[in-house]
């Protein structure tokens, strides 16, 4: 069964790796050439 | 030749950036939904599936009936089971932007043959608008500073414990969805802003709208969008744009306001409107001084104008004196108590008991801004900061709602909700600048430290000697073209770019331009990126905590651990359930005003008071009975048809929200308005106490023997765990009401009143002819001439 325990751990999960999925979007949207240039 | 392939290898890349970008993005927004309805799961899976608290009561009531007799029936609902003898009409008083969205949603899924209960569909309605604020959220922060910060502001704002505290499942309350109107509409008026579309500008009013429908906060919207378009006419920012994105927002919005019956004509005759039309007024003043402005000559123009100012004034100095007389000739000066508590935050405390006695209406404390916005509230300087590089329309608008919504919730708690997501907001914009520089840098190293082909050597080391010298601006505005107005015009032109690029040929340093790139170290970048991970990492652990731990509990179902395990307090539910059980359908329970929906919601009783508050008299006068001793509050009861009188008492198990915590307010209140009932008769030495040293006042008034009657025999000595001291009155006996329940855990404790005896003809003979055979006798009935 799905206990409280568990959907703490779901969520911070969750929150963090939407962080991390934020962080990959910059980094793939980031354009050096641009800046560089 | 190789100029064409490498632009079309360049247009692929660019390409295949945007296009994984946009994957990344509609993946993040889904998890980010996911992430907003689950994490305000916990009330469900810790508790149950049911409504909380006081108000989703009522609001569930309303939504039973709706889905049950169908929208006409609910318009013209009188309600005659509250605030008897006097009663409401819920379909003009209500707001009706949450009942009908449930209600459809429940039509929606039963048509569907998907047979929810409408209980089931109002528990969960609140997170499923919290997932859609955080996609509103995006939105509108997209317009103003671009995707990553829309994504980051999402994120964010989808765990905020400010809005989770009135959005957990269960929490079927007006801010629930109010909160998503109000993200969309200020979404599509900054979209109408951006882009001058009609479309958007008739869509924002149609949001408005809604948002009129579901809560009374839309004062605000109607208050901050005049001052956002003051602020950029008097900033020399007007464009047709602002008029289109402003005038349809007032007259449109207006109309459809005036069609939400609670609101009425109160959308044009009360002065929380009033700012609206006002600078709708200036606005029009402006479009033609621009227009004329285009049409003649700089000298006629300049007569015009000598012309149009003093004939103008002369029209405004009326006008405002006319408004003004209007204004001042309303009791209140043509505003409601809430607003003005909210102008001027003595106000409420001063005049208003009944708003002030609301622990939601109370300012709030510092740590409750940490506690409600965490780390937000160090980031958002950075927001406002990087929202003035540069300024826009949108990112004005930003940081204007900010500033409004702080001033607000320091004014009243319940208006952190409101300040929550511009705090989001502004941090995401905060986090997404410092992402973008420090993703870009790390890129950037990246590729200088993989490239080592001749050609891209060449390239790279052009990149680096130019990093140095290039225009930060111009750069950003390529990376995100959809940031602001102009960029979207500058991002296509290649030709621009290959200008460029010539001129930087043959002009390689142009000493006006040049500004530092902002380019870091790898491992300054690296360490950056972790340090915020861990920051965001902090912020969703707090979260979740606030969410599971803080804010899920129903109140009415209340817990506590102790060494034995887990304790349930179900005492209010038993409460309700025994009155629904044991007394007539007709029967009338006096309880303080804070139970009175879920009285009638659960028990379905009729009650004299609710949580409505809105005839202070009535209120005053429960209050004055509750003050009152026990002969004066049963004649008080009796004249009311009060069969029952329902008491919160949380002195044996130490639950502080209680009545006898709550009963100086009843005093005020009764105070206010009956003045034989004066605060300082129940105040020792201006503290208020229940023991030895209470006043006789206080240890005889109805409120005080209702709670403590019996009490004594739980443990001997009367000692209240809530106040923390033994009771000054152990002994007593009821002269006028008899107890006739008492919960599990004496939360909950119900009186009747007894009934009057009859006057027996020559009965008042036969008592003294008593008196005089035994004295003693009749002292008992004289204690107790009821019996």
């Amino acid at each position: 069964m799905f206990d409280d325990q568990d959907l703490g751990f779901f969520a911070n999960f969750l929150g963090i790796f939407i962080f991390v999925l934020v962080i990959a979007y910059h980094f793939v949207m980031a354009d050096p050439k641009y800046e560089g240039n | 030749m190789a100029e064409p392939e490498s632009s079309t290898a360049a247009a692929g890349g660019s390409r295949l950036r945007n296009a994984c970008g946009g994957v990344l993005c509609a993946f993040t927004l889904l998890l980010i939904g996911v992430l907003a309805f689950s994490i305000r799961l916990f009330s469900v899976i810790k508790y149950e599936s049911v409504i909380h608290e006081f108000d989703p009561y009522f609001n569930f009531r309303v939504t039973q009936f709706l889905s049950k007799n169908g929208i006409y029936e609910f318009w013209n609902w009188f309600d005659d089971r509250t605030w008897y003898p006097l009663g409401r009409v819920i379909g003009g008083t209500v707001y009706p932007g949450l009942t009908l969205t449930a209600g459809t949603i429940w039509w929606l899924l039963n048509s569907l043959n998907i047979p929810l209960s409408v209980e089931t569909v109002c528990v969960f309605t609140a997170p499923i608008f919290s997932a859609n604020a955080s996609w509103a959220t995006y939105l509108l922060t997209k317009e103003a500073k671009g995707t990553g910060a829309g994504l980051m502001a999402a994120a964010i704002l989808a765990m905020v414990p400010s809005y989770i505290s009135r959005s957990v499942a269960g929490s079927y309350d007006n801010e629930a969805v109010a909160i998503f109107a109000l993200i969309f509409t200020f979404y599509l008026y900054v979209k109408t802003l951006n882009t001058g579309s009609l479309f958007y500008a008739t869509l924002n009013a149609l949001s408005y709208f809604y948002m009129v429908c579901s809560w009374g906060g839309y004062t605000f919207i109607i208050n901050l969008i005049p001052i956002h378009v003051l602020l950029c006419i008097v900033t020399g920012r007007y464009s047709s744009r602002l008029y289109i994105a402003y005038a349809p927002l007032v007259i449109l919005g207006t109309l459809l306001a005036a069609l939400v019956p609670v609101v009425g004509f109160n959308a044009v005759m009360t002065s929380e409107h009033f700012a609206s039309f006002l600078v709708f007024i200036i606005l029009h003043v402006v479009a033609l001084v621009y227009y004329i402005k285009g049409l003649l000559t700089p000298r006629l123009f300049k007569v015009a104008m000598t012309l149009v100012i003093t004939v103008g004034l002369a029209v405004c100095f009326a006008v405002i004196a006319i408004l003004i007389a209007l204004v001042a000739s309303s009791p209140t000066k043509g505003w409601s108590g809430r607003s003005l508590s909210l102008l001027d935050p003595t106000y409420a405390s001063k005049y208003i008991p009944i708003i002030a006695s609301v622990s939601e209406h109370q300012p709030p404390t510092w740590p409750s801004y940490f506690m409600d916005i965490n780390v937000l509230a160090f980031l958002i300087p950075a927001g406002i900061i990087s929202c003035f590089l540069p300024l826009s329309d949108a990112s004005s608008f930003v940081v204007l709602y900010l500033v409004t919504a702080v001033y607000f919730s320091g004014v009243m708690v319940r208006l952190m909700l409101v300040l929550a997501p511009a705090a989001c907001i502004l941090s995401g914009i905060a986090l997404s600048e410092a992402f973008d520089v420090l993703t870009r840098s790390v890129k950037y190293q990246l590729s200088k430290l993989f490239d080592d082909s001749p050609a891209a050597s060449g390239d790279s080391s052009a990149e680096s000697s130019s990093a140095s010298t290039v225009s930060t601006n111009s750069a950003k505005n390529e990376t995100r073209p959809e940031k602001t107005e102009t960029a979207p015009k500058e991002k296509p032109s290649k030709k621009n770019r290959k200008k460029e690029k010539e001129v930087a040929e043959s002009v390689p340093v142009k000493p006006k331009k040049e500004k530092k790139l902002l380019v870091l170290p790898m491992e300054a970048s690296v360490l950056g990126i972790l340090l915020l991970i861990v920051l965001g990492g902090f912020y969703v652990v707090h979260c979740v905590w606030a969410a599971a731990e803080a804010y899920s509990a129903p109140s009415i179902v209340l817990t506590s651990r102790s060494r034995d395990g887990l304790h349930v307090f179900d005492d209010f539910r038993e409460a309700y359930a025994w009155l629904s059980h044991n007394t007539d359908v007709d029967d009338k329970v006096a309880s303080w005003w804070d139970y009175g929906y879920q009285t009638t919601a659960m028990a379905n009783r009729t009650v004299i008071v609710d949580n409505n508050t809105w005839n202070n008299t009535h209120i005053a006068t429960v209050g004055t009975a509750m003050s009152s001793p026990e002969k004066a509050a049963w004649e008080i009861f009796n004249s009311l048809d009060v069969k029952y009188v329902l008491v919160v008492f949380g002195g044996l198990v130490g639950y502080p929200s209680d009545d006898i915590n709550k009963f100086l307010w009843m005093v005020r209140i009764g105070g206010g308005v009956f003045p034989h009932i004066k605060e300082p008769d129940y105040l020792r030495d201006g503290n208020y106490r229940v023991d030895a040293q209470g006043t006789p006042t206080m240890l005889n008034c109805l409120m005080y023997k209702l709670c403590y009657y019996r009490f004594v025999e739980t443990d001997g000595k009367g000692f209240d765990r809530v106040r923390g001291y033994e009771i000054g009155k152990k002994h007593f006996k009821l002269t006028h009401f008899e107890e006739v329940f008492t919960t599990h855990h004496w939360m909950v404790r119900i009186y009747k009143l007894k009934p009057q005896k009859n006057r027996v003809r020559g009965k008042l003979k036969k008592l003294k002819s008593g008196s005089k055979a035994s004295s003693t006798n009749a002292a008992g009935r004289k204690k107790n001439p009821w019996q």
